[in-house]
């Protein structure tokens, strides 16, 4: 019998080299029958913003509601189903659990969650939605945070995101600093070789380290883009300017931690 | 005695979890927050800013049996202590009523949403007690005296 060596198991460990040597992993969600419910709900809202009574074909309606909509209803659309969906209180919970497996090898089994789920509506050629190239930490966000990305239909090339993996990135930062005179389209420009566009079918999720640069370009597959996304993070991990309480909350804290967290409290702290 | 439904206001005049906010800017918040939930605001009142202070929030909750309940600008307006944040929660489901707290967009109105607000107080005063370094205002300063600005 081989006894283990390591304190991780091989799945833990695949998981973790992957996020490390590319930045992203990606999987199969816990169970299609709550990504269903979920993609319900946001159809459901999406259809009575448009006032469409009976939907059918749930992936046939999202990728091609451009048809119904145009790029100046976009914002409000997307803001109203945004504001409707994170209403309900199963949301979170169901898109923690679709992806928890893996954000626990990835970030670690207490989290802390964003308080508030996005979501994204990439028309096709609608310019208007471009999300330039950025990395969450060169604005000041926590260096620690993972992003989960849920798409709710098939999402390929531009109608995904992409990611500069990490051994591209080396140099990258620093080209950005200081006043260089470029744009972010001569920044993508200069890594668009470098670039990996993250193809994500509906019934999978992305993790991906959003301290490498990444963002996503006019969608030109003809068809609309949808996902939801979500930012974990360690709980006890720095928080920077995303604070606990307005953006993060903690959702999965351990007894031991309770307890801990009681005592010292309680022995330390005197109004 | 005429009842006032509505929803007190409590704004800060000290620095709230390390950070200052003008006042004007808390009681944009406030409105903005009671008019996306439909809440009828009634005129804030503002904490004394001597330190660790309370009076005003307590006069609130006393008040609360004349209003609906109380729309705080922060959750970390609340005192440090747990005993004193405690007795808050249970001022507040005692008389039925709802605690909001606007930044957060959050409420305590039943034991659940009492836990939850706890236990985000829970971790920032167990990483502000650890020696962790954070970032405030730019600066990054050792996290107990980050923490000894607020409240």
């Amino acid at each position: 019998m081989n006894l283990p060596t390591s304190f991780y198991d091989s799945e833990e460990q695949f998981l973790s080299e992957s996020f490390l040597n590319n930045g992203y992993v990606k999987n199969s969600v816990f169970s299609p029958l709550l990504l269903d419910k979920v993609r319900e709900l946001i159809v459901g809202l999406a259809a009575e913003y448009i006032g469409h009574a009976v939907i059918r074909d749930p992936a046939d309606f999202l990728n091609n509601i451009h048809a119904l909509i145009s790029p100046q209803e976009l914002n409000e659309l997307r803001s109203s189903i945004t504001k409707k969906m994170n209403q309900e209180k199963w949301l979170r919970p169901v898109f923690y659990q679709l992806a928890s497996n893996a954000l626990n090898m990835v970030a670690g089994n207490e989290l802390a969650m964003q308080m508030q789920i996005d979501l994204s509506i990439q028309l096709p050629g609608d310019e208007n939605i471009v999300s330039p190239v950025h990395a969450e930490a060169w604005s000041g966000d926590s260096p620690f945070e993972v992003a989960a990305w849920l798409p709710l239909v098939d999402c390929q090339r531009t109608k995904s995101l992409f990611l500069l993996p990490p051994a591209a990135s080396q140099t990258i930062r620093s080209e950005c600093g200081g006043s260089t005179g470029k744009g972010s389209d001569d920044v993508f420009k200069r890594i668009e070789r470098d670039v990996q566009w993250m193809d994500v079918d509906y019934g999978e999720f992305l993790l991906f380290n959003q301290n490498l640069p990444h963002g996503n370009r006019i969608n030109n597959e003809g068809k609309t883009g949808w996902a939801l996304s979500c930012r974990f993070k360690s709980v006890f991990s720095p928080y920077a300017h995303n604070r606990l309480g307005e953006y993060y909350e903690p959702i999965t804290l351990r007894a031991a931690t309770r307890i801990g967290m009681s005592h010292q409290i309680s022995g330390e702290i005197h109004d | 005695m005429i009842k006032q439904l509505g929803y007190r206001g409590y704004i800060s005049s000290r620095p709230v979890a390390g950070g200052r906010v003008p006042q004007q800017v808390q009681n944009l918040v406030l409105r903005d927050y009671c008019a996306d939930n439909n809440i009828h605001l009634l005129l804030s009142v503002t904490e004394y800013a001597v330190a660790d202070c309370y009076t005003m929030l307590e006069q609130v909750l006393r008040d609360a049996a004349k209003n609906q309940g109380v729309v705080l600008y922060s959750l970390f307006q609340l005192p440090q202590s747990p005993v004193a944040r405690s007795r808050i929660y249970q001022i507040v489901l005692e008389n039925n009523m709802e605690l909001h707290l606007a930044v957060e967009g959050l409420v305590i109105k039943d034991q659940d949403s009492a836990q939850r607000v706890e236990d985000i107080w829970m971790v920032y005063q167990t990483i502000n007690s650890s020696g962790h370094t954070i970032t405030v205002n730019d600066e990054a300063v050792p996290a107990k005296q980050a923490a000894s600005v607020g409240n």
